[in-house]
């Protein structure tokens, strides 16, 4: 609280629709619009979205940062196989010592914006656990390290049941916790009195039947798995304060010297909130309106990519409930536009987002830790007051971050992979989902502050940085570095998902996510179902590139081994004619070219590539090599020399990092070494420096 | 007109200094280079080539680069202090470069710790604006409200633009002040010319912006050019263009230096005992 005090007071922001009469009218619109494109998007039952459904209330102590709670959990057994345990995790806990796993693998290669927790452990305590008829399952509750056996790590528990769950059959538990949240890290804690109250909660894993409960320790760089249920969530605030969480707020009432707020969120995985003082941060809500919001070139794009009418991509309208810090006010135009572009852009390639509701929580300065993370219908992003300087403002991190996060939505919020062990499914397809929108959204002019964006570029570039080799497809626990985690999650997936479309077309990649999405909304899907979804909506057999990519740690190259243009010269010696040896020597007449091209694959990724021949009149022709042998010769006799040869001319696998030898030019066509040609930056810069270096002389 | 001999040897200097790091660079990347063709290129495709190509010889090319750098640095402070000694102490007798280069070179430890102080008062300067910075943000944070941090951050960047100008007057100054035969402390002839500067900001200002902003224009003019017309990325054009640009600054850098000299109040040549 203290904090508070001494804050300057800012204006409270209003919402930009201040139009009470537009408002009202909008509002009915897009309730009745909402609910009748959700009855077509909103999960059914038969989904088995109500497997585990939490009832919970919680006080938040805003001096100690503490949570006391209680639950009411119902868990449905949805497989064919009986349980008599039930797992659960306590996430928290992850931040309650310097020895547990997350700390452990955090301090092994410690990254900006992760503090040391020394004095400020965060923790779950359960203090009750008892089944609906007043069994006590608290006494048999154990602490389980699946993972590494790490005697310091307490974030997941088991308990034995008195007797199996049967399938189809339910069981209910009371659980009573005590919690306290860490300084911000990791997308959870407080900073000042804010306070982002994420994997707060005692939660169930996830029971897999036959492969017994999938409930993973709390690693440094993976997320989280969880099935879908409904929440019912009252939280006890101090009085007046702002709040966001998954969901849509129900009630608020003044009860004491507080606020009791209730939530509800209904086929959800998770239930995140923040809550801070309104002199901290506004909350205001704003529509999405698909009529004014949906930016018609877009729509033309849409419907030509995916081959769909304007009526097959008809958006609902929804609401959009910001909470931002007061000093970032000047930057909130631009972060409703990006978060409706976004809502835009994934629902029109990826369908309609289901929910009535999104909240975006821009933290405050001091707690950017709880930036850029994503929950179902909650996304916290990460702007900076400095994004509104001239200095800076050219920086795509505002729409990068709010697209992605909402990106999450589908790949997270609506698919909801198990991140534990497949973190690169969600985050790849997200990732390269985000560089697709955050490519129209520049380069369609729709964000004026920043001229182009170049988005693959950047992704090539570090995934140049792969400097030994690394499976996408392996829990990030085991790998060696987290630069190794970084790019198996984020840049590796999303450049080969990329390279699908450059080698299958951008409009027939985008139709088979498109289905992959719908087909396994709430679905819980592996790698295989992604291969199988694409493999079928693509009509080709992709376990090639699975097995080498995705599963295998191979990387492609390409390379031009040689190319030679030999005339033919007029047979000079003796030769065979008219029966007897004769001796030939005719100079007079040029004969054509004997043209060999010599093409190699360096790695053992094989696959079909595009190769573009140019000749001396200027014809260029395209040739596709299937890849399979390790190298080919191409031969032929030609009227003219081959001038130039260009494997991957598209750059369609842009999962090829070394490019260098993937061209040839015939020496007499080619630039003299010392021509900077496309270097020519460079040599300004070396100029720009020699300049620099004189004043202190 | 005969410093003209002076402006082409710092010109040409200038030039072969970095001839080293040119040489790492065109010899790795030359070849893949020309094998490149024109027209758009897939996103990345050059920053890729060169971080494969250039990875395997960075110390090198570093090295090249840092001992360009510090050769530059030593050549400018050589023709610096041969000019100023030039002008105390033969100015009537005209421009003879081998004079200019041989009294540079015997007065060079001089000018050379006159220009390291420079450089400490420059790091000094930015790193107390840097760490007030930090601090600002540190307080931003703490406060959690950010408000003013963009108004910090132009401000440092204004006032480390400021001081790095007010560091190179002073320096300037300082080189002339240095020539006075009864000045022998670099540290203090640097201070004498921050204390004359500080005198004439006004002054000193406008003779840097006279010869420093075509210096800079000429400095990044063909590279905008090159980025605006791809005709000028070619060999002939561009080299042609890089030549000019070259002499400009050359000349901008030693009409700013001879700026600087003593119009009166200080002894001429002939008028004392040559050092």
């Amino acid at each position: 609280m203290s904090n508070a005090r001494k804050r300057q007071k800012f204006p409270v922001i209003e919402s930009p629709d201040t139009d009470l009469g537009y408002t009202l009218i909008v509002k009915s619109i897009s309730v009745f619009l909402a609910l009748v494109l959700l009855i077509a998007v909103v999960p059914s039952a038969a989904q088995d979205l109500d497997i585990a459904s939490y009832d919970i209330e919680v006080v938040l102590d805003p001096d100690t940062h503490g949570l006391t709670g209680s639950e009411t959990i119902r868990w449905r057994n949805t497989t064919s196989v009986p349980t008599s345990e039930i797992w659960f995790h306590l996430y928290l806990n992850a931040f309650a010592n310097s020895e547990s796993t997350f700390v452990r693998e955090h301090s092994r290669e410690p990254i900006e914006g992760i503090r040391t927790l020394d004095g400020d452990w965060g923790w779950t305590r359960v203090t009750r656990i008892e089944l609906s008829d007043g069994t006590d399952l608290l006494s048999g509750m154990s602490f389980e390290r699946p993972d590494d056996g790490n005697q310091h790590d307490f974030t997941a528990a088991r308990i034995t049941l008195p007797r199996s769950v049967l399938p189809g059959e339910s069981v209910t538990l009371e659980i009573d916790f005590e919690a306290r949240l860490p300084r911000v890290m990791a997308r959870t804690g407080y900073s000042g009195d804010f306070h982002m109250v994420a994997q707060w909660f005692p939660k169930l894993g996830v029971f897999e039947g036959e492969d017994g409960w999938n409930c993973h320790q709390f690693h440094f760089s993976t997320e989280f798995f969880a099935d879908f249920g409904d929440y019912r969530v009252r939280m006890t605030i101090p009085r007046g304060w702002v709040v966001g969480a998954t969901g849509e707020e129900i009630s608020r009432e003044p009860v004491g010297t507080g606020d009791v707020v209730e939530f509800r969120a209904r086929g959800v995985h998770d239930f995140a909130w923040t809550t801070a003082p309104p002199d901290l941060m506004a909350a205001f809500d704003v529509e999405f309106d698909p009529g004014r919001h949906v930016p018609m070139v877009w729509l033309d794009r849409a419907s030509l990519m995916l081959d769909l009418g304007a009526a097959d991509l008809e958006l609902p309208p929804m609401t959009i409930r910001f909470l931002v810090p007061q000093s970032q006010g000047i930057l909130i135009p631009r972060m409703i536009r990006a978060t409706r572009l976004s809502i835009a852009w994934f629902g029109l390639y990826f369908g309609p987002y289901p929910y009535a509701q999104l909240t975006v929580v821009s933290p405050p300065p001091g707690a950017r830790a709880a930036g850029g993370m994503e929950y179902p219908t909650l996304i916290t992003t990460g702007a900076s007051r400095l994004d509104a300087s001239p200095v800076f403002s050219w920086r795509t991190g505002i729409e990068r971050v709010t697209a992605h996060e909402f990106g999450h939505q589908y790949f997270q919020g609506m698919l909801a992979s198990n991140e534990f062990e497949m973190a690169w499914l969600d985050e790849g397809l997200t990732s390269w989902a985000e560089n697709l929108c955050v490519s129209d959204l520049i380069n369609d002019g729709l964000v004026p502050e920043i001229p182009l964006a170049k988005v693959w570029g950047m992704n090539r570039v570090l995934a140049s940085f792969e400097d030994h080799p690394v499976t996408i497809d392996r829990p990030n626990w085991e790998r060696r570095r987290i630069m190794d985690a970084f790019l198996a999650t984020y840049i590796k997936p999303a450049l080969m998902v990329e390279t699908l479309g450059g080698l299958y077309g951008e409009d027939r990649l985008l139709r088979a996510v498109r289905a992959y999405v719908l087909e396994h909304r709430y679905g819980h899907p592996t790698g295989d179902d992604l291969q199988a979804s694409l493999e079928g909506s693509l009509g080709e057999d992709l376990s090639w590139f699975f097995d080498s990519v995705v599963r295998g740690d191979q990387r492609p190259d390409w390379a031009v081994l040689s190319v030679r243009n030999h005339w033919i010269r007029p047979a000079r010696g003796m030769a065979w004619r008219d029966s007897r040896w004769q001796k030939v020597d005719d100079e007079s007449e040029a004969g054509p070219w004997r043209v060999e091209v010599e093409l190699g694959r360096r790695t053992e990724l094989a696959g079909p590539v595009t190769v573009e021949l140019t000749w001396e009149t200027g014809r260029t022709e395209r040739r596709v090599w299937d890849g399979r042998d390790r190298w080919i010769r191409w031969t032929e006799v030609s009227p003219e020399v081959l001038i130039q040869v260009v494997v991957d001319p598209d750059g369609a696998w842009v999962l090829e990092t070394r490019r260098a030898d993937n061209y040839w030019r015939d020496e007499n066509w080619s630039r003299h070494p010392s021509d900077v040609g496309p270097l020519w930056w460079l040599e300004g810069a070396l100029r720009l420096v020699g300049f620099l270096a004189v004043p202190w002389s | 007109m005969e410093l003209w001999r002076v402006v082409a040897v710092v010109f040409i200097v200038s030039v072969l200094v970095f001839i080293p790091a040119r040489l790492v660079l065109w010899t790795t990347t030359g070849g893949a280079v020309a094998d490149l063709p024109g027209g758009e290129l897939p996103d990345g495709e050059i920053t890729l080539i060169l971080i494969e190509l250039l990875r395997p010889v960075w110390p090198p090319l570093a090295l090249a680069f840092l001992s360009g750098c510090f050769a530059l640095w030593a050549w400018t402070v050589l023709w610096h202090a041969g000019l100023v000694r030039w002008f105390y102490y033969s100015g009537k007798s005209g421009v003879r470069l081998a004079e200019v280069l041989s009294r540079g070179l015997f007065g060079w430890w001089r000018w050379a710790r006159l220009g390291l102080t420079s450089l400490a008062a420059l790091v000094l300067v930015q790193a107390g604006i840097a760490w007030a910075y930090i601090r600002l943000e540190e307080r931003a944070v703490n406060l959690v409200d950010d408000s003013n941090l963009g108004f910090y951050l132009e401000t440092g960047i204004l006032l480390g633009l400021v001081f790095a100008a007010v560091v190179w007057m002073a320096t300037l100054r300082g080189a002339w002040l240095l020539g006075d035969s009864r000045r022998r402390s670099a540290v203090l002839a640097w201070f004498a010319g921050l204390w004359g500067t500080v005198r004439q900001p006004m002054r000193s200002l406008a003779t840097l912006a006279v010869w420093m902003t075509p210096a800079f224009v000429a400095a990044i003019g063909p590279t905008i050019l090159a980025w605006r017309f791809e005709i000028l990325r070619e060999m002939v054009p561009s080299t042609v263009l890089g030549l000019v640009a070259g002499v400009v600054v050359a000349f901008c850098q030693v009409g700013l230096f001879l700026s600087y000299a003593p119009t009166t109040g200080l002894e001429r040549a002939g008028s004392s005992d040559n050092p």
